[in-house]
Formats: structure tokens, C-alpha cells, sequence
């Protein structure tokens, strides 16, 4: 059965490489704007992994990833963040607050898949 | 891919490439300086990624072989010569037309540029290019992953999968931390992981496997004899702490035939419980007669539930919930089960079929002037059916193209047969039930009174 992904930034341009290199290996995508219409993608339906971007306007991605781990239907759902190398502290933080993974920027869609891979485990 | 995606991605190409180019002037400066060879090397491997993303494959494909080229300079395998270094800048400006036009005709010319590129590696490695010898190495990893690995998203069979990946694996469970099923959180993770894998992978390809999860867990990886197989170190006391009370493994257990179970230890099976499923063979026991009653297949095999836990508590709630779904199951047969002869006598039941068969078997008999069909059944069955319109009816057996059963095969018939008996068994206040009849169940005899 095909995973689905929901795919979380602000910059559509992301979206759609993310969107693009996730569809070619064969994963179902979908995608929110920003944290807030994340959870509501999330609420809506359920998917298998959620990749985000942490700078986001109207709810950041650590914000988002605190409110989904405390809804128990979120519980355990893999969530992976994308982020810069100098951005260690954000990523302790975004650990701390029930990150699963983290993808640094810049990435090729053979990384993106390849850390799919892996916390999905298919 | 849009317009606008494309051209912002070549904006972003150009000044990658200037980057570039500016390292790579730089590095015959500086051949010596890592940052230099780190950021050309970042540059072409986002040219790379970019590109295929966007669709520039002959710009992927080729800044591929430079990428290469100067992985090998970024980990130390070859210096940063200048002609090497040349022959990047030489293939960087192939890479702008790629980029450009990408299509233009450039095969040619990129072949040059690679072959080129290859010879000043190969001058610049010497001896060193032969390929490396393949070492088989041992190693003993043992790990635990916090208590919130499963909230956050961490799966450990993911984990296990990929350490099977590298080699070939012997995965042992340590249950030793599971407490009481009264104390279990089911969101909390208690399991820790002996293994020993026989791989060519160095240890940062291990290590590779936990980077989402190391700075929060407890990782030992230690290389053991690189000339021992799994199997001759399955004997060797596992790296466990000694109040660990680590799962008995057999050591004539193959190391193979775990390595590639596909049933994840990762649930907690002991080791005998692995042993049973990859070697004995074993068919699922079923001793409780539900599938002779439901005639259904069991959903699932049961699982050899007691040997994996030595306590008595838990084994008493096993055995009472499956005492009471096998109560549960045989209420459910029950409610299946319409009462007929209350309903109607058992003769009313009889003559109401009786003729509604007898008028069936009537009209299935070929008319005798009517022509037999002579087209093939689809179900194996000879065709009975007349070909004559006004004596075959549209629906049933006689569908056009479906073949009819002997008429002693039908269901309708078989249904009337077990009902007869049935009625013959039953006292006028016995339940029997027609639709489980006609299901093919057998009504439980009763003595007559």
C-alpha cells in the first residue's frame, strides 16, 4: 500500500520539489501551507509521515510538531524537518519537542527518499 | 515542471556555478585548504540534486561524475591537483551549457570532459585506485532507544531492517526491562537489542542507521574477530549488563536463516520462538474446533503465546479471554440461527419446497425438439440448458453461458436434503435453521424425545 506524506512549508516551490521527488518513488502527497493548515490536513486525514519546514507564518513548524504530539491520534506518526546545517539549536528543540528526523537543506531527492526510507521503513 | 520553476532554478544554477567556479580558482591557490574542497563539493552536489529535480538529467548525470570526483578529494583519497582541479573547471563550463541548452547536442564533448577528468584522478590517486579489498568485519552492536521512541515516531523494526541490510544480522531481543503487564505503558518503549552483524560496512555505516535517535539512546558497537562468521560468535556471552537477563539463543542456530526471517524479533520473541518459526516449520495449532464450527478460516494463527512469557498472571488472562471469545463465537453461531419448525411444521417447510424444486427440475430438463447448446460451460459442467428462449428462464443456473450443475449438486436441492433430515432429527419445538442449512452447516442432532 502506498505511504502518504503530507508535506508542510510556506514556499510553494519547495512544495512542489518535495511534491515531485516524493510522487516519482511512488508515495502519496500532500500538502499544507503552513502549521496550522497542517494539523488540519492531519486531522482530516491520516498519513504515514510528515515532512515540515520549521519558519512558517501563521504557526512554525516546532509549534506544529508540539501540538501534534499531544493529540493521540498523532502519537508515533514519524515527523521529519528540514533545516540548515548551522541550525543545531533548532534542531535540539525540534527533538525535544517530538521530531522524529531532520533533512538539512540543501537536499537532492535521492536524500529526501532515502530518509523517507527510513523512518518509514519501506 | 512550470516556467517559473525552471527559471528559478537556473538563476539559482548560475550563481552555483560561479560559487563554484570560484572555489575551484581558489583550490589552485590552496589545494591544502578542506573548507575550500567541502564547499565545491557542496556546490556540485546541489547542482546535481537541483537539477534532476527540475528535470536537467543530462546536467544531474554529469555533474554526478565531478561530484564523485571530489568526494574522493573531500575524504582524503586523492590530492587536489591541478590537473584535476582544471579538469572540474573545464567540466563546469559544460555544465552551464547543460544548463542553458539543455537540448543541445553536448554528449560528445562530455565524454571528452569525463574522460579527462578520469585520467587526472587516476593520476592523482596512482596506486591508490585499484579497487580496495573487501573486509568482512564482526561487530557487536547492542542499543536501547528511549522510552518515548514510539510517540515520537521512531519505529525499531525500521531500525533492525536496516541493520539487516549491511549484513547478515543476528538480532537478539532483551525483554529484561518489560515490566508487569499491570505497570506497561503501551506507548513506552522497553526493549533493548543485541546483535551481531557480519558486514563489510565500517562503523559509521552503522552508526548511520541510529543518527535520528543517538543522542538519546544507549549505543555500544564493538568489532569483534574479522575473520569469525555470525555463526561462530552466536556461542560468545552477549555484550549485556550482568543483571540483563538476555534470551537463551541455540548455538546451532544459522545465522542466515534469522537474517532473513521476515517475522521482525522486534515483538519480543524469544529466541526459541525464532528458532521455531524459520526452522521447524510448524503449522498454526488450532485446537479449539472453530473452524469445524464456523467453517470459517481463523483470522489469524494463534501464536505461541505462553512460551513467551513465564508469567502466571498473564497466562491467566490469556487463557480467559480466549475462554470467553470462544464463547463469544458460539454465541454468534447461535444468532445465526433462524427457527424454522417454530415457524412453520416441518411438513408446511417440506411441501413448500417440495414443489417450487419439482417445478425447477421440470423446467431444467431439455425440451424434445429443442437443440442442446453446444457452446463449452464455463465451469466445467455440461450444458442442460434448452436453447429454446420460451422454456429457459433469464436468471439462475440457466444464464446464458453458465452450465447447470447435476441437479443433485444445487443448492436449492442440497438445501431441501439437509432440511428433510433436519426436520427428520427435530422435534416440532427444535430450532433448525434454513439459512444456516442452506450455508452448509449441520444442525446439532438431538435426541428424539
Amino acid at each position: 500500500m502506498t505511504a502518504s506524506i503530507l508535506t508542510v512549508d510556506d514556499s510553494p516551490s519547495i512544495r512542489v520539489a518535495l511534491k515531485i521527488a516524493l510522487t516519482n518513488a511512488g508515495y502519496s502527497v500532500a500538502e499544507a501551507g503552513n502549521g496550522a493548515e497542517g494539523i488540519e490536513k492531519a486531522k482530516a486525514s491520516a498519513f504515514d509521515l510528515i515532512i515540515t519546514d520549521l519558519n512558517m507564518p501563521v504557526m512554525d513548524g516546532l509549534t506544529m510538531i508540539e501540538e501534534m504530539r499531544r493529540m493521540p491520534e498523532q502519537m508515533g506518526v514519524p515527523i521529519v524537518f528540514l533545516t540548515t546545517e548551522s541550525d543545531e539549536g533548532m534542531k535540539a528543540r525540534a527533538k525535544a519537542a517530538g521530531a522524529t528526523g531532520w533533512l538539512t537543506k540543501p537536499f537532492d531527492p535521492d536524500q529526501l527518499v532515502r530518509i523517507a526510507r527510513k523512518v518509514l521503513g519501506r | 515542471m512550470s516556467e517559473e520553476a525552471i527559471a528559478v532554478f537556473q538563476i539559482e544554477a548560475r550563481e552555483n556555478l560561479e560559487l563554484i567556479e570560484q572555489g575551484l580558482l581558489d583550490l589552485l591557490e590552496r589545494p591544502e585548504d578542506r573548507d575550500l574542497v567541502d564547499a565545491v563539493f557542496r556546490g556540485l552536489h546541489t547542482l546535481k540534486g537541483s537539477g534532476s529535480m527540475f528535470g536537467f538529467d543530462a546536467l544531474a548525470g554529469f555533474t554526478h561524475h565531478c561530484e564523485t570526483a571530489f568526494d574522493r578529494v573531500r575524504k582524503g583519497e586523492v590530492a587536489a591537483t591541478t590537473d584535476l582541479v582544471s579538469a572540474v573547471l573545464a567540466a563546469r563550463d559544460h555544465m552551464r551549457c547543460l544548463m542553458e541548452d539543455p537540448s543541445g547536442d553536448h554528449g560528445a564533448a562530455g565524454d571528452v570532459l569525463l574522460a579527462d577528468l578520469e585520467r587526472a584522478v587516476r593520476e592523482a590517486d596512482g596506486a591508490a585506485c585499484a579497487v580496495p579489498a573487501v573486509v568482512m568485519q564482526t561487530w557487536r552492536i547492542r542499543f536501547d532507544l528511549p522510552a518515548n521512541a514510539f510517540k515520537n515516531g521512531t519505529n525499531p523494526q525500521a531500525l533492525l531492517a536496516e541493520i539487516r541490510d549491511l549484513g547478515e544480522a543476528l538480532v537478539i531481543a532483551d525483554t529484561s526491562r518489560v515490566p508487569p503487564l499491570a505497570q506497561i505503558d503501551p506507548t513506552d518503549h522497553y526493549l533493548a537489542w543485541d546483535v551481531t552483524l557480519h558486514s563489510d560496512q565500517g562503523r559509521s555505516a552503522i552508526e548511520d542507521v541510529f543518527i535520528f535517535v543517538m543522542d538519546d539512546m544507549n549505543l555500544s558497537i564493538e568489532a569483534l574477530d574479522e575473520t569469525a562468521a555470525p555463526e561462530t560468535v552466536v556461542d560468545a556471552t552477549p555484550v549485556l549488563p550482568a543483571e540483563a537477563a538476555p534470551v537463551p539463543v541455540a548455538p546451532v542456530q544459522p545465522a542466515q536463516t534469522v537474517a532473513n526471517d521476515p517475522i521482525d524479533s522486534s515483538a519480543a520473541k524469544t529466541g526459541q520462538g525464532r528458532r521455531e518459526r524459520a526452522g521447524s516449520g510448524r503449522t498454526p495449532r488450532r485446537t479449539d474446533g472453530s473452524r469445524r464450527r464456523t467453517g470459517h478460516r481463523p483470522v489469524a494463527p494463534e501464536p505461541d503465546r505462553h512460551s513467551a512469557s513465564s508469567d502466571t498472571a498473564l497466562r491467566s488472562v490469556s487463557e480467559e479471554i480466549e475462554r470467553l471469545s470462544g464463547e463469544l463465537r458460539d454465541t454468534m453461531m447461535v444468532l445465526r440461527m433462524v427457527p424454522v419448525a417454530t415457524c412453520f411444521p416441518a411438513s408446511a417447510v417440506w411441501s413448500t419446497i417440495w414443489p417450487a424444486r419439482r417445478a425447477r427440475s421440470s423446467s431444467c430438463r431439455p425440451t424434445a425438439n429443442a437443440p442442446r447448446s453446444t457452446r463449452p460451460s464455463s465451469n466445467g459442467w455440461p450444458i442442460h440448458w434448452s436453447t429454446s428462449s420460451a422454456t429457459r428462464p433469464t436468471t439462475g443456473w440457466n444464464r446464458p453461458g453458465i452450465a447447470s450443475p447435476p441437479a443433485s449438486r444445487r443448492p436449492a436441492a442440497f438445501a431441501c436434503r439437509r432440511i428433510s433430515r433436519a426436520a427428520r432429527w427435530s422435534s416440532p419445538s427444535a430450532t433448525t435453521a434454513a439459512v444456516s442449512i442452506a450455508n452448509g452447516f449441520a444442525p446439532r442432532r438431538r435426541p428424539r424425545v
